[in-house]
């Protein structure tokens, strides 16, 4: 019989531990089909992050490192100065990238350091039991801003507009998880990101807007919806840089 | 600083071993910029100098600072253009001064002030022959071909200028 | 071999290079500037990488990734960069990653000045970062040494598969000083690193990883750490004593060595046998050979540029037997010869307290 779905290569057979409805799963999954498709598990090496991801490493089939908190970007800046020709990424969530590991990512996408940046943005610290995130959305909940985010909690971050107007980024995209269509979109950034850095054009991330069911409060199906209807509107998807002509 | 890197890597040509230390930090921009010179012929105990055989002093605030240093017998020498007027100095040690920047004037080039000021040291002391000093001078001057023949000039004038003309040394 | 007039931050550098260095990540920070100085000169013609990151968090970290991917690589820096680079020292150690760590010590605590001083022993020696590690600390007190230990520290890092501290302070940084440039001979056999993410072709997957949720696996991971830190402590001890038959031994290392080799020529006009322990390694510390000498000792002078740190290792090693004086010099101040000649006389002929 023809298996219609199977486990991409570069995930191992380990079960994910994360909740249901959580989307870490599906972006694990996407960048898994990515390396495969684009044939680069034997040169890849991953760098995982702190937070929900923090066991990314027992979950690829692939070389990996993992990284103290918010220090992913500077690894695999230090993988990639060692090892030029191989495929380096990290994968952080946005307690690591945005707030502990602002100074890394900016730097990493400052030097045009050619790795690729996979980055969940779910807008709340998951692990640690749904604190405020640096990208928490204004007036939402969390168990540090029990009556939702205002201006005393400072306003959320936009990395990707960000990031995307220095010099050193190749390429910069926002996808959702939000339903089938947007999951297809979202596969296909990834792997211009990973091909933009075969090709050693410069920095490359994906913000990949996901789900906390869990922190939320909200069931799966709702989740999505959040993710759809209130996050996509402060965090528009798109790209927002890519290498210009024929590359 | 120039002169004591010259003086310390020249002394290795001549199978010493020696240590140079330099003033780091804000007394490089100004002030009592210093550097400690320390040649061996065995291993160096310790680089650091308290006592020195030798003073140089470039400066009116060099020369307060260090001139009650020196270790009883040795040598002070004072550049004069510079210093006008000399404080009271202790009597159990050997005083040069010696007019280093009109000397340099004299050969075109006042900033080689202090390889004239190291010419004199080597008439006196034989730390290292002027010979080993002239043939090392690119090592200071590698990127400046062109002020290294000035600075052979300044070495030598400075050199004549205590080997030749004793009127100038005062011996205490 | 060429023997040239070389400053010390430079002479280590050029050791780097030549025992195979092929990435160094830095801030700078005075003063061990001539440090990355010199690499971004000398390392890309070499076929190494120099990048100058944008902290000395980021930089351990490069390290760290460097390190994790099989290459030979190294950070450098003093006090206030070097606290800030305890997290990833603890990552290294825990994930047994090989670097090789530079810290010219100055004045402290905070942001201190930039002064030449050993007041970062207790950092280096006994921990710094979180958890239970060691690192192996060297600690050269010429130029000479720079160079030499720098090479070692390559090959000890490598063999251990642990971070390695070259502990120097600003004298011997910025100081000049005759160096042999000898050749690089591996002090271990170089070993190929099967464990490094290379990327896994024709093998399951490599792992850099400090994390163990399960207490269990964390404590045998412990353990596993501290074996090899018991072996280390058994094979790397390095020492020099100066004059093995003295009376009276002084206890130095890296420039407070050299001031007190000073002080035991002057104490010898006077007639009195003075001898020098110089620990080579600061860890593992030369406990033995300490306690070897505490019969013959009338007693033991440590000489340190800090308020009193190694002073306590010599106190543990000497065990109460023997009297130890300590005379130390802190901000920057580098003791003087003359000053501890006095004390020790004091000390030697107003009898013992």
């Amino acid at each position: 019989m023809a298996e219609i779905l199977a486990r991409p290569e570069s995930l191992t057979k380990v079960p994910f531990h994360y909740c249901p409805g959580c989307t870490h799963g599906i972006a694990h999954r996407l960048v898994a089909e990515v390396i495969d498709e684009l044939g680069l598990a034997e040169k890849t090496i991953g760098v995982a992050s702190v937070g929900c991801s923090v066991l990314a490493y027992d979950y690829f089939n692939l070389d990996m490192q993992q990284a103290a908190h918010g220090r992913a970007p500077a690894v695999a800046t230090g993988i990639k100065r060692a090892l030029p020709d191989r495929i380096v990424f990290t994968y952080q969530g946005d307690g690591d990238l945005a707030s502990i590991g602002m100074g890394e990512i900016v730097h990493a996408a400052g030097r045009g350091e050619n790795i690729t940046v996979i980055f969940i943005n779910n807008s709340i610290y998951g692990m640690t039991g749904g604190q405020m995130a640096p990208t928490t959305l204004m007036g939402q909940k969390t168990t540090t801003t029990p009556e939702g985010r205002t201006k005393d909690n400072g306003f959320p971050l936009k990395v990707s507009e960000m990031l995307a107007t220095l010099d050193g980024v190749a390429y910069i995209a926002r996808v959702a998880l939000s339903d089938p269509g947007q999951v297809i979109k979202a596969k296909k950034a990834i792997k211009t990101a990973f091909t933009v850095q075969e090709k050693g054009l410069g920095f490359s991330m994906v913000e990949i807007l996901s789900t906390c069911p869990t922190n939320w409060g909200l069931s799966p199906v709702n989740a999505l919806k959040y993710v759809k209807e209130t996050m996509t509107r402060y965090y528009p998807p798109g790209e927002f840089k890519k290498p210009e002509g024929e590359w | 600083m120039a002169m004591g890197m010259l003086l310390a890597h020249a002394a290795i040509k001549e199978g010493f071993n020696s240590s140079f230390i330099p003033s780091y930090g804000p007394e490089m921009r100004g002030g009592t910029a210093n550097c400690s010179v320390v040649i061996e012929k065995g291993f160096i105990a310790s680089p650091i100098v308290t006592e020195p055989d030798v003073l140089v002093a470039m400066n009116s605030p060099s020369l307060l600072k260090f001139k009650d240093t020196v270790k009883k017998g040795g040598h002070l020498f004072i550049n004069s253009s510079l210093i006008a007027s000399i404080p009271t100095i202790k009597s159990d040690i050997h005083i040069h001064k010696i007019p280093a920047n009109e000397l340099a004037l004299k050969i075109g080039e006042s900033r080689a002030s202090n390889m004239v000021m190291l010419g004199a040291v080597l008439a006196v002391t034989n730390l290292i022959s002027l010979e080993t000093a002239l043939l090392n001078l690119n090592y200071i001057f590698k990127n400046k071909p062109e002020v290294l023949a000035v600075n052979e000039k300044a070495l030598k004038i400075g050199f004549q200028s205590l080997k030749e003309n004793k009127v100038k040394t005062a011996v205490i | 071999m060429e023997t040239v007039l070389m400053k010390g931050n430079e002479a280590l550098a050029e050791a780097a290079i030549r025992a195979g260095l092929k990435v160094y990540f830095g801030y700078p920070i005075t003063p061990q500037n001539e440090v990355g100085e010199y690499l971004a000169k000398h390392l890309p013609p070499a076929g190494g990488t120099f990048l100058q990151a944008e902290s000395e968090v980021a930089a351990i970290n490069m390290v760290y990734g460097a390190a994790g991917a099989g290459v030979r690589t190294m950070t450098s820096s003093s006090g206030p960069g070097i606290s800030l680079m305890q997290e990833g020292i603890s990552y290294l150690a825990a994930a047994e990653l090989p670097a090789v760590i530079v810290n010219m010590m100055r004045g402290g605590p905070g942001l201190g000045g930039i002064q030449p001083s050993q007041s970062d022993y207790f950092q280096a020696t006994k921990g710094g970062g979180h958890g239970d590690y060691r690192l192996i600390v060297l600690a050269p007190s010429s130029v000479q040494e720079l160079y030499d230990l720098t090479m070692l520290a390559f090959d000890l890092a490598d063999h251990y598969r642990n971070p390695v501290m070259v502990l120097g302070d600003g004298l011997l940084g910025q100081m000049m000083e005759s160096v042999t440039l000898k050749p690089y001979i591996p002090a271990f056999p170089l070993e190929e690193k099967t464990w490094a993410t290379r990327g896994r072709k024709n093998r399951e997957p490599n792992i850099i990883n400090s994390l163990y949720l399960d207490p269990e696996r964390l404590f045998s991971h412990n353990q596993k750490l501290f074996k090899k830190y018991q072996e280390i402590a058994e094979k790397e001890v390095r020492v020099e004593v100066i004059n093995e038959e003295a009376e009276f031994f002084f206890v130095a290392y890296g420039s407070s060595a050299r001031i007190s080799l000073k002080v035991i020529e002057l104490l010898k006009e006077k007639g009195i046998n003075a001898g020098l322990i110089r620990p080579i390694t600061l860890w593992p510390f030369p406990y033995t050979v300490i306690a070897e000498k505490v019969n013959q000792s009338k007693g033991f002078m440590v000489v340190e540029m800090s308020m009193g740190q190694m002073v306590e290792d010599v106190e543990r090693a000497v065990k109460g037997q023997k009297p130890v004086y300590f005379y130390g010099t802190a901000g920057g101040i580098v003791p003087s010869p003359q000053k501890i000649f006095q004390r020790t006389l004091e000390i030697l002929e107003g009898g013992q307290e």
